[in-house]
């Protein structure tokens, strides 16, 4: 118990055993989620397309299977399509014409019994340029920030997890205040130290003040969703929704520091991506 | 060879727990593992499975480094202390087991929660503890089936 306490106290000092931990475990869940993640979209995709048709007659199988084939085609053309846009209008973000940014995609949510924290997994780490604070956006707003990174994994802190702080202010009152996630809801968010006197009103968007330097000036956080005057206290109560519907994000971009160049994609992939703007994830 | 199938079987094992984690937040689904190596009494596998199942657990985690190296060392104690008692692979040593985990997964955390200054939800905690308490023998069961040599003699 001694030995354990020796160790806890000194790794919360230094921070060894946690970068140990990050840079093994991290790695490791990545390399073997990922192929797991993939066979498991593979026998999706044939699960939905063949096994519904094994019971057609033998008349209409060459038939159904054309129509099948015609059918799982167009779905895959339509995903695609849905991807490109969601990617084209990730990069027509205001933010990211003026800094670079690399699309990740998400591989798990809350993984493990450790991750107390609102969190979710990311296949891209510090090797991509996903260093710890990197922020985490979507085409809609802002998503959190990279909270620990492995060399090809990262962990990313969501804008709703009660530790996390934002500067922002609203679009049409210009109050400022600092955003913080809350521990119910899933997409709550609270907005701390609004004056008394702010005339923010219900429906506002919020949107990064630009401060801190990480978040570029004006990604939307969240919408103003009640606003109850402090009786007791110098500050007015605001509550607000998390602009980015966190549960379904599949794909993030990850704002890099002005003036820093973007990953540079393996060859195979940088062939890809010369031939569609989706391939830059992986 | 034998060695090499070992080896092969937990890679299969570890693959196919990271893939229930990744769809039931919170839990842990590498313990009921560590509890099939536990019962087979070999010490240097258990070993290793310490080290790598808290290197996991810790590296995707988002607490400080400590609580999965607590949570699997009073697995073992538990082990320890219960393979006294009951016989090792007895449903309800494994019933009261999975109980105990269950309990000590929400004091765990909320202790952990609590020394860090980590909000977390009460019921959130509440029922992963649950869901914990019944996915261990769950995957126990498979994968004691599943496991070549444990199927028709039982834990070696």
């Amino acid at each position: 118990m001694f030995l354990y306490l020796g160790l806890y106290t000194w790794n919360a000092r230094t921070g060894y055993l946690d970068t140990i931990a990050e840079r093994t475990g991290l790695e490791i869940v990545s390399y073997m989620l990922s192929p797991v993640v993939w066979v498991k979209d593979r026998v999706g995709e044939w699960w939905e397309h063949y096994m519904a048709l094994v019971d057609i007659s033998k008349e209409n199988t060459r038939l159904r299977s054309e129509l099948d084939r015609a059918r799982a085609e167009a779905s895959l053309a339509v995903e695609d399509r849905m991807e490109l846009q969601r990617l084209r209008a990730l990069l027509g973000l205001e933010a990211l014409r003026k800094r670079p940014a690399f699309a990740a995609r998400v591989i798990a949510k809350r993984f493990g019994p450790q991750a107390v924290l609102k969190t979710f997994t990311i296949n891209k780490g510090f090797l991509d340029g996903a260093l710890t604070g990197t922020p985490v956006v979507t085409q809609n707003g802002v998503v959190g920030r990279v909270l620990r990174a492995s060399p090809h994994a990262a962990t990313v802190l969501m804008v709703t997890d009660p530790g996390f702080r934002l500067a922002v202010i609203s679009r049409e009152s210009r109050t400022p205040g600092i955003i913080t996630g809350s521990i119910n809801g899933q997409r709550r968010l609270e907005m701390a130290y609004v004056a008394q006197n702010a005339r923010i009103t219900v429906g506002e968007v919020l949107v990064t003040a630009g401060i801190d330097s990480s978040f570029s000036k004006g990604i939307p956080v969240g919408v103003v969703t009640q606003v109850t005057p402090g009786n007791e206290i110098l500050f007015q109560q605001v509550h607000a929704q998390a602009i980015v519907d966190l549960d379904s994000v599949e794909e993030v971009l990850l704002l890099m520091e002005e003036g820093s160049a973007p990953p540079a994609l393996p060859a195979a992939q940088a062939d890809d991506s010369a031939k569609q703007p989706a391939g830059a994830l992986r | 060879m034998k060695t090499l199938y070992s080896f092969a079987w937990w890679c299969a094992y570890i693959s196919g727990a990271l893939f229930v984690q990744r769809f039931i937040p919170g839990v842990d689904a590498l313990a009921p593992g560590f509890l099939i190596s536990l019962q087979e009494e070999n010490r240097r596998q258990c070993f290793w499975l310490f080290i790598l199942f808290t290197l996991i657990q810790e590296g995707t985690g988002s607490l400080l480094f400590g609580a999965a190296a607590l949570w699997y060392g009073v697995q073992m104690l538990l082990f320890r202390i219960g393979s006294v008692i009951f016989v090792k692979d007895n449903i309800i040593f494994i019933a009261l087991y999975s109980g105990c985990l269950g309990v000590y997964h929400f004091l765990l955390t909320w202790l952990m929660c609590a020394v860090q200054g980590v909000h977390m939800n009460f019921e959130t905690l509440l029922g992963e503890s649950v869901i914990q308490t019944l996915i261990i023998p769950l995957i126990w069961a498979v994968a004691h089936i599943v496991k070549p040599g444990n199927a028709a003699g039982g834990a070696q």
